[in-house]
């Protein structure tokens, strides 16, 4: 399978969304309130490797799929692979017997080179969590002070979780610090960093901050552009 | 056949686009057109692989869109040239764009063996 598909796809699994493999990608199973239960395929054309693609199937009744529809979809898939990917807009690729159907271009995220430069931490971070219970981490996160419902503080869980190798906690670290980014939660989380004296909790802070400072940075730097 | 050898043929006609790809498998072209020129296009396209499998608005057949998979899969306002030649296939897809005056066009050889 192609790389960038492997990495959507673990992104994906790791957000709890239903994929399955199949000949030249991954299928997508969406149900979401408000919406018909239905497919996104994301895949790559042989003929084209570095494109990513991402194909809905419309109902076999020959309605066509609302805009209004293709833009939740859209938005759904967007937050699934937040920090991942990014969906373009849904346009119709034409209808075939009962059916429409419709792509959108799947970008990559420019975070793999981001990736690298936190991984060295990353590796340290990883070796640490595996010898902590969660009641341990959890009386960290309880001695910082830090309130059951913070962002911070369930994007730390979050990491202790679902990092099983290293790669799916690069992948978790950089969803999270896109969420955290957006928020005023990046203060706290400077604030944790520059007062925390739990020192198995020091490193993964540090990766988090880290992966939140280039996000503020990206984000400022497209403001300047714009 | 190689895809330089069809490209000769109609490299009188105009186009806006192009886009190149070769691998192991074998080559793919991707050339945009004004709809102006789509019936040279066309009989250019006949000319060399003979008439289409399957015009615009005939139905698409599973078989076809497995044989296409490597294109984007084909829809009904498409059409499809096939050729098979010794151990390769020629396959030559319009792809004409909704509501805007264009047409994709999109020419693969691939290397059966």
């Amino acid at each position: 399978m192609d790389t960038k598909i492997k990495t959507i796809q673990k992104s994906l699994r790791i957000r709890k969304v239903d994929v399955q493999e199949i000949s030249n990608g991954i299928r997508v199973k969406l149900s979401d309130p408000g919406l018909q239960p239905l497919n996104v395929d994301i895949y790559t054309l042989r003929t084209n490797p570095d494109h990513l693609r991402a194909k809905i199937k419309g109902a076999e009744d020959s309605s066509e799929v609302s805009d209004s529809d293709l833009k939740k979809i859209r938005i759904k898939l967007q937050n699934d692979l937040l920090g991942v990917a990014s969906v373009g807009t849904f346009t119709s690729l034409g209808r075939r017997g009962g059916s429409h159907y419709y792509y959108a271009h799947v970008t990559m995220s420019k975070k793999s080179a981001d990736l690298v430069l936190i991984q060295k931490g990353a590796q340290h971070a990883l070796e640490q969590l595996k010898g902590i219970d969660s009641g341990r981490f959890r009386k960290g996160l309880d001695s910082l002070g830090l309130p059951r419902s913070s962002k911070v503080r369930l994007a730390l869980t979050r990491i202790f979780r679902e990092s099983d190798d290293i790669e799916e906690m690069l992948t978790v670290v950089v969803q999270e610090a896109g969420v955290i980014a957006k928020t005023s939660d990046w203060r706290l989380l400077k604030q944790i960093k520059e007062e925390s004296d739990v020192s198995y909790l020091n490193i993964i802070i540090e990766l988090l901050w880290k992966a939140v400072a280039k996000e503020r940075l990206i984000k400022t730097l497209e403001d300047i552009h714009n | 056949m190689e895809l330089v050898d069809i490209i000769t043929q109609v490299k009188h006609l105009a186009c806006t686009q192009k886009k190149y790809h070769v691998d192991r498998h074998g080559e793919y072209v991707q050339l945009v057109f004004r709809n102006t020129y789509l019936k040279s296009w066309l009989d250019k396209i006949e000319a060399i692989l003979g008439a289409p499998i399957k015009k615009a608005d005939q139905p698409v057949t599973e078989e076809l869109v497995e044989l296409t998979e490597d294109f984007g899969e084909i829809f009904d306002h498409q059409t499809l040239f096939l050729q098979e030649i010794d151990d390769q296939r020629v396959m030559a897809m319009f792809w004409p764009w909704r509501n805007q005056g264009m047409t994709t066009l999109k020419l693969m050889i691939l290397n059966k063996i």
